[in-house]
Protein backbone atom coordinates (compact mmCIF):
# COMPACT_ATOMS: atom_id res chain seq x y z
CA UNK A 1 0.00 0.00 0.00
CA UNK A 2 1.27 3.84 -0.96
CA UNK A 3 0.37 5.48 1.93
CA UNK A 4 -0.47 9.48 0.97
CA UNK A 5 0.67 12.52 3.52
CA UNK A 6 -1.25 12.55 6.17
CA UNK A 7 -1.93 16.26 7.46
CA UNK A 8 -1.75 17.01 11.29
CA UNK A 9 -5.44 18.26 12.24
CA UNK A 10 -5.82 22.06 11.93
CA UNK A 11 -8.14 22.36 14.67
CA UNK A 12 -7.10 24.77 17.12
CA UNK A 13 -7.09 22.34 20.77
CA UNK A 14 -10.15 23.64 23.65
CA UNK A 15 -7.67 24.14 26.11
CA UNK A 16 -5.63 26.27 23.51
CA UNK A 17 -8.68 28.13 22.88
CA UNK A 18 -9.61 28.32 27.07
CA UNK A 19 -5.90 28.72 27.84
CA UNK A 20 -6.42 32.63 25.07
CA UNK A 21 -9.54 33.39 26.27
CA UNK A 22 -8.76 33.57 30.05
CA UNK A 23 -5.40 35.26 29.47
CA UNK A 24 -6.08 38.69 30.86
CA UNK A 25 -8.71 38.16 33.53
CA UNK A 26 -6.37 38.69 36.14
CA UNK A 27 -5.66 41.85 35.46
CA UNK A 28 -8.98 43.04 34.51
CA UNK A 29 -9.35 41.72 38.77
CA UNK A 30 -6.68 43.87 39.60
CA UNK A 31 -5.00 40.64 40.40
CA UNK A 32 -7.70 40.07 43.09
CA UNK A 33 -9.42 36.97 41.36
CA UNK A 34 -7.70 34.45 38.57
CA UNK A 35 -9.27 31.41 36.27
CA UNK A 36 -7.31 28.77 36.52
CA UNK A 37 -7.57 25.74 33.78
CA UNK A 38 -5.93 22.19 34.40
CA UNK A 39 -6.13 18.68 33.61
CA UNK A 40 -8.69 16.82 35.58
CA UNK A 41 -7.41 14.35 38.04
CA UNK A 42 -7.54 10.74 37.95
CA UNK A 43 -11.01 10.15 40.13
CA UNK A 44 -12.48 13.08 38.53
CA UNK A 45 -12.27 11.16 35.32
CA UNK A 46 -13.65 8.07 36.90
CA UNK A 47 -16.81 9.90 37.72
CA UNK A 48 -17.23 12.28 34.99
CA UNK A 49 -20.23 12.56 33.31
CA UNK A 50 -17.60 13.36 30.10
CA UNK A 51 -16.66 9.91 28.99
CA UNK A 52 -14.00 12.39 27.22
CA UNK A 53 -10.35 11.34 26.97
CA UNK A 54 -8.69 14.36 27.33
CA UNK A 55 -10.62 16.40 30.35
CA UNK A 56 -9.99 19.62 31.53
CA UNK A 57 -11.60 21.94 34.62
CA UNK A 58 -11.20 26.27 34.83
CA UNK A 59 -11.81 27.38 38.15
CA UNK A 60 -12.18 30.87 39.89
CA UNK A 61 -9.53 31.20 42.08
CA UNK A 62 -7.82 33.91 44.26
CA UNK A 63 -3.95 34.39 45.67
CA UNK A 64 -5.49 35.91 48.44
CA UNK A 65 -7.81 32.96 49.44
CA UNK A 66 -5.22 30.00 48.61
CA UNK A 67 -8.06 27.22 49.80
CA UNK A 68 -10.82 29.21 47.86
CA UNK A 69 -11.91 27.46 44.38
CA UNK A 70 -15.24 27.62 42.48
CA UNK A 71 -15.38 25.74 39.51
CA UNK A 72 -16.86 27.36 36.72
CA UNK A 73 -16.83 24.73 34.04
CA UNK A 74 -15.54 21.51 32.70
CA UNK A 75 -14.74 20.12 29.29
CA UNK A 76 -13.53 17.38 27.58
CA UNK A 77 -12.95 15.80 24.00
CA UNK A 78 -11.71 12.65 22.06
CA UNK A 79 -9.17 12.05 19.36
CA UNK A 80 -10.71 13.85 16.51
CA UNK A 81 -10.70 16.96 18.80
CA UNK A 82 -14.47 17.93 18.20
CA UNK A 83 -17.19 17.86 19.16
CA UNK A 84 -15.96 19.16 22.59
CA UNK A 85 -17.78 18.78 25.30
CA UNK A 86 -18.87 21.00 28.29
CA UNK A 87 -20.57 20.55 32.02
CA UNK A 88 -21.55 24.68 33.32
CA UNK A 89 -22.38 25.18 37.10
CA UNK A 90 -26.25 25.11 37.26
CA UNK A 91 -26.79 28.23 37.81
CA UNK A 92 -24.95 29.74 34.86
CA UNK A 93 -26.38 27.25 33.03
CA UNK A 94 -29.58 27.83 34.01
CA UNK A 95 -29.29 31.64 33.50
CA UNK A 96 -28.22 30.97 29.78
CA UNK A 97 -31.27 28.88 29.55
CA UNK A 98 -33.90 31.73 30.90
CA UNK A 99 -31.99 33.63 27.90
CA UNK A 100 -33.25 30.69 25.61
CA UNK A 101 -30.02 28.87 24.87
CA UNK A 102 -31.81 25.51 25.40
CA UNK A 103 -28.17 24.17 26.84
CA UNK A 104 -28.17 20.70 27.99
CA UNK A 105 -26.52 19.48 31.38
CA UNK A 106 -23.63 18.63 28.99
CA UNK A 107 -22.97 20.50 26.55
CA UNK A 108 -21.93 19.34 22.86
CA UNK A 109 -20.23 21.49 20.20
CA UNK A 110 -19.59 20.50 17.25
CA UNK A 111 -17.00 23.18 16.15
CA UNK A 112 -14.28 26.08 17.46
CA UNK A 113 -16.40 28.87 16.95
CA UNK A 114 -19.61 27.53 18.99
CA UNK A 115 -17.10 26.67 21.52
CA UNK A 116 -15.59 30.03 22.01
CA UNK A 117 -18.89 31.76 21.58
CA UNK A 118 -20.46 29.80 24.37
CA UNK A 119 -17.43 30.13 26.59
CA UNK A 120 -18.02 33.97 25.76
CA UNK A 121 -21.63 33.86 27.28
CA UNK A 122 -20.37 31.74 30.10
CA UNK A 123 -18.26 34.43 31.23
CA UNK A 124 -20.41 37.48 30.02
CA UNK A 125 -23.57 35.80 32.81
CA UNK A 126 -24.66 38.24 35.76
CA UNK A 127 -23.89 34.78 37.53
CA UNK A 128 -20.10 34.96 36.57
CA UNK A 129 -19.87 38.54 37.32
CA UNK A 130 -21.47 38.52 39.94
CA UNK A 131 -19.62 35.97 41.87
CA UNK A 132 -16.13 37.67 40.62
CA UNK A 133 -17.21 40.75 42.11
CA UNK A 134 -17.89 38.84 45.41
CA UNK A 135 -14.37 37.34 45.62
CA UNK A 136 -12.79 40.88 44.58
CA UNK A 137 -14.65 42.09 47.37
CA UNK A 138 -13.31 39.64 50.53
CA UNK A 139 -9.82 39.22 48.67
CA UNK A 140 -9.17 43.02 48.98
CA UNK A 141 -10.25 43.18 52.41
CA UNK A 142 -7.05 44.02 54.20
CA UNK A 143 -8.59 42.43 57.66
CA UNK A 144 -9.43 39.43 56.42
CA UNK A 145 -11.69 37.40 58.88
CA UNK A 146 -9.79 34.14 58.29
CA UNK B 1 -16.07 22.72 67.53
CA UNK B 2 -19.71 23.93 67.82
CA UNK B 3 -21.65 24.52 64.96
CA UNK B 4 -25.45 24.98 64.13
CA UNK B 5 -27.42 24.05 61.03
CA UNK B 6 -30.56 25.93 60.29
CA UNK B 7 -33.24 26.01 57.23
CA UNK B 8 -34.89 29.04 57.94
CA UNK B 9 -37.88 28.72 55.41
CA UNK B 10 -37.10 32.42 53.81
CA UNK B 11 -38.06 33.64 57.30
CA UNK B 12 -34.74 34.96 58.78
CA UNK B 13 -35.61 37.36 61.68
CA UNK B 14 -31.68 38.65 62.65
CA UNK B 15 -33.12 38.70 66.32
CA UNK B 16 -33.58 35.06 66.48
CA UNK B 17 -30.36 34.51 64.78
CA UNK B 18 -28.72 36.93 67.48
CA UNK B 19 -30.40 35.30 69.97
CA UNK B 20 -29.61 31.96 68.88
CA UNK B 21 -25.49 33.17 68.20
CA UNK B 22 -26.14 34.39 71.85
CA UNK B 23 -27.81 31.42 73.65
CA UNK B 24 -25.79 28.67 71.84
CA UNK B 25 -22.91 30.19 71.43
CA UNK B 26 -21.81 28.47 68.30
CA UNK B 27 -18.77 28.60 66.43
CA UNK B 28 -20.33 28.66 63.12
CA UNK B 29 -24.00 29.00 62.43
CA UNK B 30 -25.14 27.77 58.90
CA UNK B 31 -28.29 28.93 57.34
CA UNK B 32 -30.15 27.43 54.24
CA UNK B 33 -32.98 29.74 52.45
CA UNK B 34 -31.83 32.60 54.06
CA UNK B 35 -32.10 34.58 51.32
CA UNK B 36 -28.90 35.57 48.45
CA UNK B 37 -27.41 37.24 50.74
CA UNK B 38 -28.11 38.94 54.35
CA UNK B 39 -29.54 42.70 54.76
CA UNK B 40 -26.61 45.47 55.09
CA UNK B 41 -28.52 46.42 58.15
CA UNK B 42 -28.40 42.69 59.60
CA UNK B 43 -24.60 42.30 59.47
CA UNK B 44 -24.08 45.79 60.94
CA UNK B 45 -25.83 43.98 63.78
CA UNK B 46 -24.16 40.76 63.70
CA UNK B 47 -20.91 42.67 63.36
CA UNK B 48 -21.74 44.44 66.83
CA UNK B 49 -21.65 40.83 68.20
CA UNK B 50 -18.12 38.69 68.91
CA UNK B 51 -19.66 37.32 65.51
CA UNK B 52 -19.61 38.30 61.73
CA UNK B 53 -20.95 37.57 58.39
CA UNK B 54 -18.46 35.47 56.02
CA UNK B 55 -19.22 35.78 52.71
CA UNK B 56 -18.69 32.98 50.53
CA UNK B 57 -18.99 33.41 46.67
CA UNK B 58 -20.06 31.11 44.32
CA UNK B 59 -22.91 29.29 46.87
CA UNK B 60 -26.39 31.11 47.60
CA UNK B 61 -28.10 28.59 49.23
CA UNK B 62 -25.55 28.85 52.65
CA UNK B 63 -24.90 31.30 54.30
CA UNK B 64 -21.94 31.89 57.15
CA UNK B 65 -22.02 33.32 60.77
CA UNK B 66 -18.65 32.70 62.47
CA UNK B 67 -17.32 33.62 65.32
CA UNK B 68 -14.60 36.68 64.76
CA UNK B 69 -11.83 35.00 66.88
CA UNK B 70 -12.53 31.58 64.85
CA UNK B 71 -9.35 31.01 62.54
CA UNK B 72 -10.93 28.98 59.22
CA UNK B 73 -10.76 29.39 56.02
CA UNK B 74 -12.91 29.80 52.79
CA UNK B 75 -12.69 26.77 51.11
CA UNK B 76 -14.25 25.31 47.62
CA UNK B 77 -17.73 26.22 46.77
CA UNK B 78 -20.32 25.20 44.46
CA UNK B 79 -24.04 25.48 43.60
CA UNK B 80 -25.01 23.18 46.65
CA UNK B 81 -21.96 23.21 49.07
CA UNK B 82 -20.25 26.04 50.65
CA UNK B 83 -16.57 24.65 52.60
CA UNK B 84 -14.52 25.93 55.09
CA UNK B 85 -10.95 24.58 56.62
CA UNK B 86 -10.62 24.45 60.05
CA UNK B 87 -7.50 23.60 61.55
CA UNK B 88 -7.26 20.27 59.54
CA UNK B 89 -10.99 19.64 59.28
CA UNK B 90 -13.10 20.20 55.79
CA UNK B 91 -16.37 21.57 57.34
CA UNK B 92 -19.20 21.50 54.23
CA UNK B 93 -22.69 22.67 54.49
CA UNK B 94 -24.93 21.38 51.96
CA UNK B 95 -28.73 22.38 51.16
CA UNK B 96 -29.06 19.56 48.19
CA UNK B 97 -31.84 19.37 46.21
CA UNK B 98 -35.64 18.71 47.20
CA UNK B 99 -37.66 15.25 47.37
CA UNK B 100 -40.66 17.46 46.90
CA UNK B 101 -39.36 18.11 42.79
CA UNK B 102 -37.42 15.13 42.53
CA UNK B 103 -37.92 11.19 42.65
CA UNK B 104 -35.89 9.64 44.80
CA UNK B 105 -34.12 7.61 42.57
CA UNK B 106 -33.21 10.73 41.01
CA UNK B 107 -32.39 12.32 44.02
CA UNK B 108 -29.74 8.96 44.56
CA UNK B 109 -28.44 9.37 41.24
CA UNK B 110 -27.25 13.16 42.37
CA UNK B 111 -25.86 11.70 45.39
CA UNK B 112 -23.60 9.05 44.03
CA UNK B 113 -22.56 12.47 41.82
CA UNK B 114 -22.15 14.54 44.87
CA UNK B 115 -20.28 11.89 46.48
CA UNK B 116 -17.57 11.12 43.29
CA UNK B 117 -17.08 15.09 43.42
CA UNK B 118 -16.54 15.62 46.85
CA UNK B 119 -14.01 12.62 46.67
CA UNK B 120 -12.26 14.17 43.97
CA UNK B 121 -12.17 17.73 45.36
CA UNK B 122 -11.79 17.30 49.17
CA UNK B 123 -9.80 13.82 49.31
CA UNK B 124 -10.79 9.73 50.88
CA UNK B 125 -12.86 9.56 53.67
CA UNK B 126 -10.90 7.11 54.87
CA UNK B 127 -7.05 10.03 55.13
CA UNK B 128 -9.04 13.14 55.28
CA UNK B 129 -11.30 14.46 57.94
CA UNK B 130 -14.46 16.07 56.28
CA UNK B 131 -17.60 16.94 58.39
CA UNK B 132 -20.42 17.27 56.12
CA UNK B 133 -23.90 19.23 57.89
CA UNK B 134 -26.89 20.56 56.34
CA UNK B 135 -30.13 19.91 54.45
CA UNK B 136 -29.72 16.63 52.63
CA UNK B 137 -33.48 16.62 51.57
CA UNK B 138 -33.62 12.47 52.32
CA UNK B 139 -33.30 10.83 55.43
CA UNK B 140 -30.79 8.91 56.90
CA UNK B 141 -31.72 5.69 55.93
CA UNK B 142 -33.50 6.80 52.98
CA UNK B 143 -31.62 4.47 49.91
CA UNK B 144 -29.23 8.02 48.79
CA UNK B 145 -27.70 8.02 51.72
CA UNK B 146 -27.47 4.39 52.69
CA UNK B 147 -26.80 2.50 49.35
CA UNK B 148 -23.02 1.58 47.91
CA UNK B 149 -24.04 3.51 44.87
CA UNK B 150 -25.17 6.41 47.00
CA UNK B 151 -23.54 8.16 49.67
CA UNK B 152 -22.26 5.53 51.49
CA UNK B 153 -22.87 6.39 54.80
CA UNK B 154 -23.49 4.30 58.15
CA UNK B 155 -25.56 4.24 61.16
CA UNK B 156 -22.96 3.35 63.52
CA UNK B 157 -19.22 4.35 64.03
CA UNK B 158 -17.86 1.18 64.39
CA UNK B 159 -18.37 1.45 60.76
CA UNK B 160 -15.54 -0.63 58.62
CA UNK B 161 -13.50 2.13 56.87
CA UNK B 162 -14.85 0.38 53.13
CA UNK B 163 -17.53 -1.52 51.51
CA UNK B 164 -16.77 -4.01 49.02
CA UNK B 165 -19.25 -5.13 46.30
CA UNK B 166 -18.51 -7.55 42.91
CA UNK B 167 -14.67 -6.18 44.09
CA UNK B 168 -15.68 -2.84 43.65
CA UNK B 169 -14.84 -0.84 46.65
CA UNK B 170 -15.83 2.09 48.37
CA UNK B 171 -14.65 4.65 51.48
CA UNK B 172 -17.92 4.89 54.45
CA UNK B 173 -19.12 7.94 56.05
CA UNK B 174 -20.51 7.76 59.65
CA UNK B 175 -24.12 9.58 60.01
CA UNK B 176 -24.18 10.26 63.66
CA UNK B 177 -27.78 11.67 62.84
CA UNK B 178 -29.07 8.28 63.99
CA UNK B 179 -28.16 9.01 67.35
CA UNK B 180 -31.38 11.13 67.39
CA UNK B 181 -34.38 8.73 66.78
CA UNK B 182 -34.49 7.95 70.29
CA UNK B 183 -36.77 10.72 70.21
CA UNK B 184 -40.04 8.66 69.70
CA UNK B 185 -42.39 11.84 70.13
CA UNK B 186 -41.46 13.86 66.89
CA UNK B 187 -38.20 11.71 65.56
CA UNK B 188 -37.12 14.55 62.47
CA UNK B 189 -36.22 18.23 61.81
CA UNK B 190 -39.41 18.48 59.73
CA UNK B 191 -42.59 17.16 59.17
CA UNK B 192 -44.58 16.71 56.48
CA UNK B 193 -46.84 13.88 55.40
CA UNK B 194 -45.90 11.10 52.37
CA UNK B 195 -46.86 9.39 50.31
CA UNK B 196 -45.77 12.22 48.38
CA UNK B 197 -43.74 12.84 44.79
CA UNK B 198 -40.41 10.97 46.25
CA UNK B 199 -41.90 7.96 48.46
CA UNK B 200 -44.66 5.51 49.09
CA UNK B 201 -44.96 5.53 52.84
CA UNK B 202 -46.42 7.06 55.86
CA UNK B 203 -44.13 9.20 57.53
CA UNK B 204 -44.57 12.18 58.42
CA UNK B 205 -41.30 13.34 60.49
CA UNK B 206 -37.92 13.31 58.62
CA UNK B 207 -34.26 13.62 59.79
CA UNK B 208 -33.92 16.21 56.04
CA UNK B 209 -31.11 18.13 58.48
CA UNK B 210 -27.97 16.02 59.32
CA UNK B 211 -24.13 15.36 60.45
CA UNK B 212 -22.22 13.25 58.28
CA UNK B 213 -18.39 12.53 59.12
CA UNK B 214 -15.82 10.72 57.05
CA UNK B 215 -14.66 7.48 58.26
CA UNK B 216 -10.82 9.05 59.36
CA UNK B 217 -12.72 11.80 61.36
CA UNK B 218 -15.02 9.00 63.06
CA UNK B 219 -12.09 7.13 64.22
CA UNK B 220 -10.48 10.62 65.92
CA UNK B 221 -13.91 11.80 67.44
CA UNK B 222 -13.33 11.56 71.06
CA UNK B 223 -16.52 13.61 72.02
CA UNK B 224 -19.69 14.18 69.93
CA UNK B 225 -23.06 15.45 70.62
CA UNK B 226 -25.66 16.39 68.35
CA UNK B 227 -29.07 17.75 69.06
CA UNK B 228 -31.85 20.03 68.40
CA UNK B 229 -32.21 23.20 69.48
CA UNK B 230 -36.14 23.55 70.70
CA UNK B 231 -35.80 26.60 72.44
CA UNK B 232 -34.14 29.79 73.51
CA UNK B 233 -34.79 32.05 76.03
CA UNK B 234 -37.05 34.28 74.18
CA UNK B 235 -37.97 31.98 71.18
CA UNK B 236 -39.54 28.54 71.20
CA UNK B 237 -38.72 26.68 68.14
CA UNK B 238 -40.39 23.34 69.03
CA UNK B 239 -43.51 23.42 70.84
CA UNK B 240 -44.12 20.70 73.22
CA UNK B 241 -47.71 20.93 73.84
CA UNK B 242 -48.58 20.72 69.68
CA UNK B 243 -45.63 18.45 69.47
CA UNK B 244 -44.97 20.67 66.15
CA UNK B 245 -41.94 23.11 64.76
CA UNK B 246 -42.50 26.76 64.88
CA UNK B 247 -40.46 29.99 62.96
CA UNK B 248 -39.55 28.03 60.34
CA UNK B 249 -40.60 24.38 59.30
CA UNK B 250 -37.36 23.01 60.16
CA UNK B 251 -35.27 22.33 63.58
CA UNK B 252 -32.11 24.09 64.11
CA UNK B 253 -29.37 21.42 64.26
CA UNK B 254 -26.75 21.33 66.42
CA UNK B 255 -23.35 19.80 66.05
CA UNK B 256 -20.17 19.40 68.62
CA UNK B 257 -16.65 17.67 68.25
CA UNK B 258 -13.88 17.02 69.71
CA UNK B 259 -11.11 15.17 67.73
CA UNK B 260 -7.89 13.50 69.05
Amino acid sequence: MKWENFQESQKELPEVIVEKMISGFSTATNELAELRMSNASELALIGSKLKTRFQFRVQLLSNRLPDYALKVFEFGYNVDIYPVKIILTPSIMEELNNKGEGLTSIISLDDQERFQRLLELVFSTARFKEVVGGLMKIARKSDLPF
Amino acid sequence: MKFIFWNVKNRLNIEIILEILKHESPGLLFLAEAGKVLKNEDIERIQKTDYEYLDNPGCDRIRIIKKKDLKISLSKQSDYYSSLKYENVVIISVHLPSQMYQHMDGLKRYFRDLRTELDSEFGSSIEKDIVIVGDFNVNPFEKPLIDFDGFSASNSIKLNKEATHLKTKKALYYNPTWMLYSNAKFPGTKYFKRPSASAFDILEHHFLDQVIISYSMSQKVIYQKIELLEKTTNYTFFDQVTNSIKISDHLPLIYEYKIA
